[in-house]
């Protein structure tokens, strides 16, 4: 059962219960126990298992580690720690390991120090393991283990299937997942929820702890972390303390009209409202959402303030940036010595990194929980206040911030979407398993099913995965060269084939896909690198910026895309959006709520000093954004009308012999990405052409010859939704390039092979083959099903575009179609920056064909051909 | 329709060239991936590179065996689509492996040959530049390999090597594989890669000759896009247009002369 806890233990209560020696050391450091303190202290004592969920700042690790530590030194107190691991502690972040060590080494010194002056010795020892820890050190930790193990997801899992390191957790009573929020929603964490199962069967008293920051719904993230026993729940209480900090949060336009205005008009006065809230601060976070606007970021406030902004009190830190640089930029600001720092993403996360006062966003974060995550990196102390502020560069941007921040005021926290049934990381485990010894099938099938992501697996699916392992989709005589595991039909058993089984899998494991870095070249001349992610929806004719200059995509050729420069054009790919972050589904229902309001007001006749009274109530906006949001809706309800959470416009105009359709649905992009894909499938199907799709948060786009849309929205129900969307990624590129990805986790495609590791450009060379030969094989092989489903269910959200065909159908939703001659106010964010993608959903005879006959027609009307 | 393509079959340029979806020179057709020479009766096959998965698997990449299935079935079409065969000549890289043959090459290689030899008697295999290790597979089915053969004006070799011999210099045509041509076609808004055979010249005044270029017979690429990667045959050395055949699903198309990216 999942509980919430309600009863607090009283500080003499928690006394009682812990060692004199940690006690006292408490009271020498800590004037009493924090909120989550009080709640989960007693508990982990007592080995029940527990969510925390808290902000940064609010003593949440010491609540997991306090009733730990207090057993181990009483343990070691009366010579009864045994060399053995009794707590592992998994964390997302390499980094953050590092700075576990040191909170848990200190207190650990400190009560070692009490225990000597009373004459008594205390041995209680901490170490970390990740993929950087030496093998010297591997190989001391396997003599002389640590009492307290510190990991990663991925070193846990090779530490599984390591017989002699197993023995060291026989006694293992604890295992805490600290960010577990930030694990659970992508594969690393469905990795892990079969590893806790997996060790599980080696410790079945188990006590599992996770730490998690504010996200919604808690429940699910305690059924994560729990699991199931015996197809039962295992029981879990979750101590949910979250918004204990005040908040003082706004969103910051940095000029009244954001329209009219010039690129470098807004850049300046951007430089200078950031000068402005650093100066008035201590120290100042900023967030950009990419590493190159965080380059950008520091390169212009040290250019446009020299005398202010130096290499000394000014810092960049991101993920492409050394470990020494990053290490030392946290150092320096947890000292105190920096006056702000740029990042992109990589501070989000629980690093301990001083007095911040105050956080900036740079653009929207998209979603409430990111928001608060962010913000909430200040007022580190438990009773400061928590300051953020969101800088806003164009009109949909403010209008987003603004309804996130009512949210983030109101407690709305979107909904996190745990991942399900993951096939390929599946085969990662089953292959484990069968490594570890032979094994019941059933077993194997109980164990899986524990795992919270895995407890509706369907039969079916699991049975794929066995036979694919067992290499069935190969002939009898080639089997030996696909089979990774042996499938006894008869005693229903399998095991381990190949003497290589166990190197494979340890240097083959993990979720994480290579990143794919792009090269980026001018003819034979290379400029620089993009992210693969950021050209899988870039097309042809997109202009963007790459270290400060613009650039115009042509075409891309393996892992190099050609671009030619593209001279004073204005960027069509957003700057300080990041492609990869998008418009949570809850988030966008809230705007549209708010859109819906406003053209009441509209229709009502208010007049604008009651609608912008309206707004600065409703929103936490200065000045200018209220006028800035109220002119915006204005535009948008004299041009045409205003599209919103009850109204579905589809704007339709022709440019150039085309046809365009503007679907103004405000679903967020993951929605977008199904919707439109699956009516353009709808609509190519039937005029079998290619169809050119445009998307954002906001809406998309259909572009082809002819769009009969509403015989496609007539046809389309949730189950043709599916069929259509399912159909439809099948002709995108980003079903070859998650191809790869599902691959490489299946082990279709192995990356370290024979000591060989193969580039990412290797490793997309081998997928491309594999894609046409495994859809002949089979167009149910787990791979290609796992593909599919993770687009459609983990890039995508297919849920939820279910959702919204089915308000349509039920008339919530009412569709309204209007001819206009240009597209209007709100559909300009979506015209001029929307990424795209080609449907190609004409066959490839009847693209030759097309081609062949316009050729022959140029021959024929050159003179002097005879018939 | 069929009215249509007889008025293409009878299209002349200025010069007094065919322009044909099926004739890349007088007295040839193109058939499916294959080139037929009408008068010789014989048949051409380009490079098949049997053994790419195998060699794949080596390389820890779990590719299915699926190619040999789809090159039986692509040379059983040819043959119901092609009179009277009395030579097939393979133009090279039968196999794929450059170090051994393995198991699947000598499997699919011989049950391959065994289904030329029942539709005819003369097999010519060509030797590619990754048969180093195809003779004892050939000397088994008692098959020669040789470098190169002239057949009336035609001379055939598989293209790694530019080869002067006497019957070379005699030759009017020269055939070759080992490029695996394919040419990229492209419209404002897509792009797809097609095979294809290209038609060029080599050579200089007098000795100057018509190269044609086959697709390959694999099915697990497309091939090379001679308009923009720059070619490997040395035949092919600086070509800046080619008349090119496209071919899909079993069908030819005819696109004229192309350009392509290679600045001379």
């Amino acid at each position: 059962m999942i509980y919430p806890l309600e009863e607090k233990h009283s500080t003499a209560e928690i006394h009682s219960q812990l060692n004199p020696m940690v006690s006292e050391w408490f009271n020498r450091t800590f004037k009493d126990f924090t909120e989550p303190q009080k709640y989960s202290i007693l508990r982990i004592h007592e080995k029940k298992n527990t969510l925390i969920s808290a902000e940064t700042g609010t003593g949440k690790t010491l609540s997991a580690f306090l009733a730990i530590l207090n057993e181990l030194v009483s343990l070691s107190e009366y010579n009864q720690l045994e060399d053995k691991i009794y707590c592992v502690y998994v964390s997302p972040l390499r980094a953050l390991s590092n700075d576990i060590e040191r909170n848990l080494n200190w207190p650990l010194k400190e009560i070692t120090e009490i225990a000597d002056k009373k004459g008594k010795k205390i041995d209680v020892r901490v170490s970390v393991r990740t993929g950087d820890t030496t093998t010297n050190e591997r190989a001391k930790m396997l003599r002389k283990p640590p009492h307290i193990l510190i990991t990663t997801p991925e070193s846990l899992a090779i530490l599984l299937n390591s017989p002699k390191f197993m023995e060291h957790f026989s006694e293992l009573k604890w295992l805490i997942i600290d960010e577990i929020h930030a694990l659970a929603e992508n594969k690393r964490g469905t990795h892990l929820a079969l590893t806790m199962e997996r060790m599980q069967k080696h410790a079945p008293q188990l006590c599992r702890i996770g730490l998690s920051a504010t996200v919604s719904p808690l429940e699910e993230i305690a059924k994560f972390l729990v699991g199931e026993e015996n197809e039962k729940e295992r029981d879990c209480g979750i101590v949910d303390v979250s918004f204990l900090k005040k908040m003082d949060l706004q969103v910051i336009s940095p000029l009244p009209d954001l329209v009219n205005t010039s690129q470098e008009q807004i850049q300046k006065a951007l430089y200078e409202t950031l000068d402005k809230l650093i100066s008035e601060h201590k120290t100042t976070l900023i967030f950009t959402n990419t590493r190159a606007a965080t380059e950008r970021v520091v390169h212009h406030l040290k250019d446009n303030f020299p005398a202010k902004y130096m290499e000394g009190n000014l810092g960049a830190h991101h993920s492409s940036l050394s470990r020494e640089h990053r290490l030392s930029i946290e150092t320096r600001l947890k000292e105190g010595k920096l006056k702000a720092v740029v990042c992109s993403t990589s501070l989000e996360l629980g690093i301990d990194i001083g007095s911040i006062d105050l956080v900036i966003l740079l653009g929207s974060p998209k979603s409430v929980a990111r928001a608060i995550q962010r913000m909430g990196r200040s007022g580190h102390q438990l009773h400061e206040k928590v300051k953020g502020r969101i800088i806003v560069l164009d009109r949909d941007d403010l209008v987003e911030c603004s309804v996130l921040l009512r949210n983030a005021l109101n407690k709305k926290i979107d909904k996190i979407k745990i991942p399900k049934n993951c096939l390929d990381v599946l085969c990662q485990h089953i292959y484990g398993m069968a490594i570890e010894k032979p094994i019941p099938v059933e077993e194997v099938w109980h164990t899986i099913r524990s795992a919270y992501p895995y407890k509706n697996l369907e039969r079916n699916d699991f049975n794929e995965v066995m036979k694919y392992l067992a290499g069935t989709y190969s002939t009898l005589e080639t089997r030996h060269v696909y089979a990774k595991i042996w499938l006894d039909e008869e005693t229903q058993m399998i095991g381990k084939r190949g003497k290589l089984a166990r190197v494979l899998y340890m240097t083959n494991i993990g979720t994480i896909p290579d990143e794919a870095r792009v090269k980026v070249n001018i003819g034979n001349h290379t400029i620089g690198f993009l992210d693969e992610m950021f050209l899988e929806h870039m097309m042809k004719g997109d202009v963007f910026v790459l270290g400060g200059e613009t650039y115009l995509f042509k075409y891309t050729k393996g892992m190099t895309a050609y671009v030619v420069t593209a001279g004073q054009r204005p960027p069509t790919v957003p700057i300080w959006v990041s492609e990869t972050l998008p418009l949570s589904f809850d988030l966008a229902n809230s705007i549209s709520e708010f859109r819906a309001l406003m053209e009441e007001k509209f229709q009502m006749k208010r007049t604008k000093k009651e609608i912008t009274g309206f707004i600065e109530n409703y929103l936490e906006v200065d000045d200018r954004a209220t006028n800035a949001i109220y002119e915006y809706f204005n535009e948008q309800y004299l041009f045409s009308e205003i599209p919103h959470s009850r109204k579905l416009i589809i704007e339709y105009y022709k440019e150039n012999g085309k046809r365009y359709a503007i679907f103004h649905a405000l679903y967020g992009r993951k929605v977008n990405d199904a919707l439109s894909r699956a009516i353009a499938y709808m609509i190519g199907f039937n005029i079998r052409k290619d169809v050119e799709v445009y998307i954002n948060d906001n809406g998309f786009m259909l572009s082809a010859e002819k769009l009969p849309i509403t015989q496609a929205l007539n046809a389309l129900d949730e189950k043709m939704l599916e069929t259509a969307l399912r159909k439809g990624i099948e002709r995108g590129e980003i079903f070859k390039r998650r191809f790869r990805h599902v691959a490489t986790r299946a082990l279709m495609i192995l990356r370290n092979y024979k000591g060989r590791e193969k580039s990412v450009g290797r490793q997309q060379m081998a997928s491309q083959l594999l894609i046409n030969a495994v859809r002949l094989v089979s167009e149910e092989f787990p791979i290609l099903k796992e593909t599919r489903r993770e687009i459609m269910q983990d890039a995508m959200d297919l849920e939820n575009a279910k959702l919204v065909i089915k308000w349509i159908k039920e008339g919530k939703i009412r569709v309204k179609e209007m001819e206009t001659q240009i597209p209007s106010p709100f559909a300009f964010g979506l015209v001029a920056q929307g990424s795209s993608e080609v449907l190609k959903m004409e066959e490839r005879i009847a693209f030759v064909k097309r081609l062949h006959e316009k050729v022959i027609s140029q021959i024929k009307n050159k003179k002097g051909y005879e018939e | 329709m069929r009215n249509e393509n007889k008025v293409r079959e009878t299209l002349y340029n200025r010069k007094g060239f065919l322009m044909n979806n099926k004739i890349i020179f007088p007295g040839t057709e193109i058939i499916s991936l294959a080139l037929y020479l009408k008068k010789e009766k014989t048949l051409v096959l380009g490079d098949l590179h049997i053994g790419q998965e195998e060699n794949l698997n080596k390389q820890g990449i779990m590719m299915p065996r699926t190619n040999f299935t789809k090159l039986k079935e692509e040379i059983l079409k040819i043959f119901s689509k092609t009179d009277e065969i009395k030579k097939i000549i393979l133009l090279g890289d039968v196999k794929h492996e450059f170090n051994i043959a393995s198991n699947q090459e000598w499997r699919e290689v011989v049950e391959f040959i065994e289904i030329l030899e029942k539709k005819c008697k003369k097999i010519i295999i060509i030797k590619g530049n990754h048969d180093n290790f195809l003779k004892p597979i050939a000397a088994w089915k008692k098959i020669e390999l040789i470098d190169s053969i002239l057949i009336g004006k035609v001379f055939f070799c598989h293209g790694d090597k530019i080869i002067l011999t006497k019957k070379a210099e005699k030759a009017k045509y020269i055939i070759i594989g080992h490029e695996h041509a394919a040419v990229m076609l492209k419209d404002e808004h897509k792009s797809e890669k097609f095979k294809c055979f290209a038609k060029t010249l080599f050579g200089k005044g007098i000795h100057k000759k018509q190269i044609i270029v086959m697709p390959s017979l694999n099915f697990l690429t497309i091939g090379t896009d001679l308009v923009k990667e720059k070619p490997i045959s040395p035949y092919l050395e600086g070509i800046n247009t080619f008349e090119c055949w496209i071919i899909e699903e079993g069908q030819s198309f005819y696109f004229g002369k192309i350009k392509t990216y290679i600045k001379p």
